[in-house]
């Protein structure tokens, strides 16, 4: 019985095995309808969407209205679209931007390219997990002043939307249980349409999806340098979106680590300080440690978005390369005299090593391989109020 | 009385047990093989993959050139009259390199219970549930690992723990319990196996079944392979990805054997069914997996004078399925994206006894691991066996 009971299952396996092999994916509706708004490539993961903020059409065409209208600042004279330009990947060019009271901003303008998969928003900040969190403070924040709608202009900044049929249609149509104008939904509106801001058809896409001439020579070796164990920029820059802070549709919370690093850039009073003006992490939760921690940012279209550094105080990537190849930066003159590259707070991942010029030039190649043509002149994400 | 050496050799070894069942009396053993492989199957820089399957542990690419496939030293000592002491150190060369292993190191005894004696290992010890979980070329028909050897079981399978096995009539039934250091399970996540063998005589005729199981746990096991590969430059940094899950593999080993006055044969039939559950991912990016792997082998021996002649195919089939996919692209670097194409290998080897000590043997390999690629190549090499007590 047991001869017979072994004779027919490895029958049965054997005639298994003559069967050819297959591969199935599988994705729920909901994950296909959001690949769908996203326009997402395969080889692009499904970011995480925040559930009380469903992805729709509606708010996507709205939030992309409103990015674009000055009438969201107090003063109507900027909008998100004043600091953020398709043209440079939706940064700005400057070292800092100002504000629509001419106050100067301390941080550089980011670029936007695929904010969706990053896990904390702005420079240093890690109590903002969503890009809803971040966006209250460029529209309501008074220190600094961005768009300026603080508690004093609010009912006016909304009025101009609720009395506007264009607005009126629109809101009715993203959130159609309550046609109301109100802050949240102007923040849930933006935020669904800097969602769709993927940038994922540069050479380097290309490449990865098999296209071995999509790069130049001189791009293979500067990624080759860029993986390598002498610049080892994937210890901060790394996956998919160049930046380890990162989160997809399957990222565990708990799993998420510490995104936020000393790079060296200063260090004013011989204990790792930063300029007063901004000390990074440390102004969330003055944590003396957390002096001179910001977030890495996304790298790509990073030939875009220059000056480099969470202040601007970098104009290019040649030298942002030099930066790290010197183990961090010695200010010799000017008001924050220092040499961060002794920092006691500095990153141990920051440590000097020798590049060639080669080198350099290489990885620059390489850098400018990840700049998207078809993101920065897509015209779904251009200004709507310009179109003929 | 080389005949009879050589009759024992095909009838015996590839179900019955390990040294230490064949001689009662302290031994200190060394097998060798060398073989020169006229190609590679994966280039230096490269891991070697198979379609579809994650793999590890030591399931390494063949070089071309000259390599050590093994270089080991087997000792067996006897304490007193109720322990032994037993260890094995292997060498095995690859990319180059050569790594020392020690695969084994345990202390063995038999208490006898209720009448039965169950022969008990402690310590680091080689899996008993099939031959195929311990590849040795020295002591194998052919110079590489089946493909069933590399994917169920990292191509070596050693780990800590118990092993328990008693016999019944002509049955041996073995329990193993394990910490889970090897391939697929992932150190201190427990592994498990059971087997069941039968071996009988009939007439001419040799009849060896063995039946087994094995339950394995693994977080976060990674590919061991690209942790060592030092040599590698690629230029997209090789994905190292992460498995978290367990791995059920059962399977049959049957063979069947008749000597002649002056010949034997013998037909092997080895096929393992592995069901794989859990996530697969990278640094950031993750999918959910089930994975369905069935692996068959068949053996043909045909040993006459002093020449053996050996033929066998391995085929894979592979069913997998991901969900909750953060992207495919993880899936496509990883290797296990496969569609319409089952793993293949089929080799040949004639082998020459020139004494019990020394045996030439001459290989023709192909194999198919990936859908467009098949890798053909010969081997030339020589294995050496020397007992130094």
């Amino acid at each position: 019985m047991l001869r017979k009971l072994l004779f027919i299952t490895s029958l049965l396996l054997l005639l298994c095995s003559c069967q050819e092999s297959k591969t199935q994916l599988v994705e729920d509706p909901e994950q296909e309808n959001i690949r769908a708004l996203l326009a997402l490539p395969d080889h692009m993961p499904l970011p995480y969407i925040p559930k009380y903020n469903p992805l729709t059409k509606e708010k996507i065409s709205l939030g992309r209205r409103l990015f674009y209208d000055k009438k969201l600042s107090a003063n109507q004279t900027q909008s998100c679209g004043s600091c953020h330009f398709q043209a440079l990947a939706f940064s700005d060019g400057k070292v800092t931007p100002t504000g629509s009271t001419g106050q100067l901003l301390a941080r550089n303008s980011q670029g936007l390219s695929n904010v969706l998969y990053h896990t904390t928003f702005t420079w240093a900040n890690n109590t903002l997990p969503d890009i809803e969190d971040q966006l209250q403070i460029p529209i309501r924040a008074d220190a600094p002043v961005e768009l300026g709608v603080t508690d004093q202009y609010i009912d006016e900044v909304l009025a101009r939307f609720s009395t506007d049929p264009v607005y009126q249609t629109m809101f009715a149509a993203a959130f159609p249980e309550d046609g109301a104008v109100t802050m949240n939904k102007i923040v849930f509106s933006i935020a669904s349409f800097v969602r769709t801001m993927i940038s994922a058809n540069s050479p380097y896409d290309q490449f990865i999806a098999g296209n071995d001439y999509a790069i130049t020579p001189a791009a293979k070796r500067g990624l080759a340098l860029f993986n390598g164990e002498k610049f080892e920029c994937f210890h901060c820059h790394r996956g998919i979106n160049f930046s380890n802070s990162y989160r997809d549709i399957n990222t565990d919370p708990v799993a998420i680590s510490f995104e936020f690093f000393n790079v060296g850039l200063y260090d004013t009073d011989s204990t790792g300080s930063y300029p007063r003006i901004d000390q990074g992490l440390y102004e969330v939760g003055f944590n003396p440690d957390h002096r001179g921690m910001y977030r890495p940012p996304t790298l790509r279209n990073v030939e875009l978005t220059g000056p480099y550094m969470h202040d601007g105080s970098i104009t290019n990537l040649r030298d942002v390369i030099k930066h790290y190849s010197d183990g961090g930066r010695n200010v010799t003159t000017g008001r924050y005299v220092g040499d961060g590259r002794y920092s006691p707070l500095k990153s141990a991942l920051v440590q000097p090593f020798s590049a060639s010029e080669q080198e350099i030039d290489d990885l620059i190649e390489f850098l400018n391989s990840l700049t998207d043509q078809d993101f920065i002149t897509n015209p779904k994400f251009s200004n709507p109020h310009q179109e003929p | 009385m080389k005949k009879i050496i050589l009759a024992t050799a095909i009838l015996l070894p590839n179900i019955a047990l390990s040294h230490d069942d064949i001689a009662d009396q302290n031994q200190l053993i060394l097998d060798t093989a060398i073989t020169y492989k006229s190609q590679e199957n994966s280039n230096i820089n490269q891991v070697w993959k198979i379609s579809g399957a994650m793999l590890g542990q030591e399931a390494n690419r063949i070089g071309k050139g000259i390599n050590i496939d093994q270089a080991s030293l087997y000792g067996k000592k006897h304490l007193n009259d109720s322990y032994w002491l037993v260890s094995q150190v292997s060498a095995h060369s690859h990319s180059g390199e050569t790594k020392l292993d020690l695969e084994q190191l345990y202390l063995q005894f038999s208490p006898t219970i209720s009448g039965h004696e169950f022969t008990t290992q402690l310590g680091k010890i080689a899996t008993n549930t099939t031959p195929l979980a311990n590849f040795h070329s020295a002591n194998n028909d052919f110079s590489e690992a089946s493909l069933l050897s590399d994917v169920f079981f990292g191509r070596h399978s050693q780990d800590l723990g118990i092993s328990v096995r008693t016999k019944y009539q002509q049955f041996s039934l073995g329990l193993e319990l394990l910490n889970g250091d090897n391939w697929p399970a992932s150190q201190g996540e427990m592994a498990a196996g059971v087997y069941a063998k039968y071996g009988q005589h009939i007439g001419q005729f040799y009849v060896d079944v063995n039946i087994w199981g094995q339950s394995n746990k693994a977080n976060l096991r990674n590919d061991a392979r690209l942790n060592s590969n030092h040599h590698s430059s690629s230029l997209v940094k090789q994905i190292n990805y992460y498995f978290t899950g367990d791995t059920v593999q059962y399977g049959v080993d049957a063979k069947l054997g008749y000597q002649a006055d002056d010949w034997q044969t013998s037909l092997g039939l080895n096929v393992i069914n592995a069901d794989i559950s859990g996530k697969v991912s990278d640094l950031t990016q993750s999918a959910h997996m089930e994975s369905t792997i069935i692996g068959t082998q068949v053996v043909w021996q045909w040993a006459f004078s002093d020449y053996q002649l050996a033929v066998g195919y391995d085929l894979l089939k592979i069913d997998n399925t991901f969900s909750q996919i953060s992207s495919k692209l993880l899936l496509e670097d990883a290797g296990l994206l496969v569609s319409n194409f089952n793993p293949n290998k089929i080799a040949a080897s004639l082998q020459y006894e020139l004494n019990p000590e020394l045996k030439f043997r001459l290989e023709w390999i192909k194999e198919q691991t990936k859908p467009n690629q098949i890798d053909t190549r010969i081997g030339v090499g020589v294995i050496w066996h020397y007992s130094l007590l």
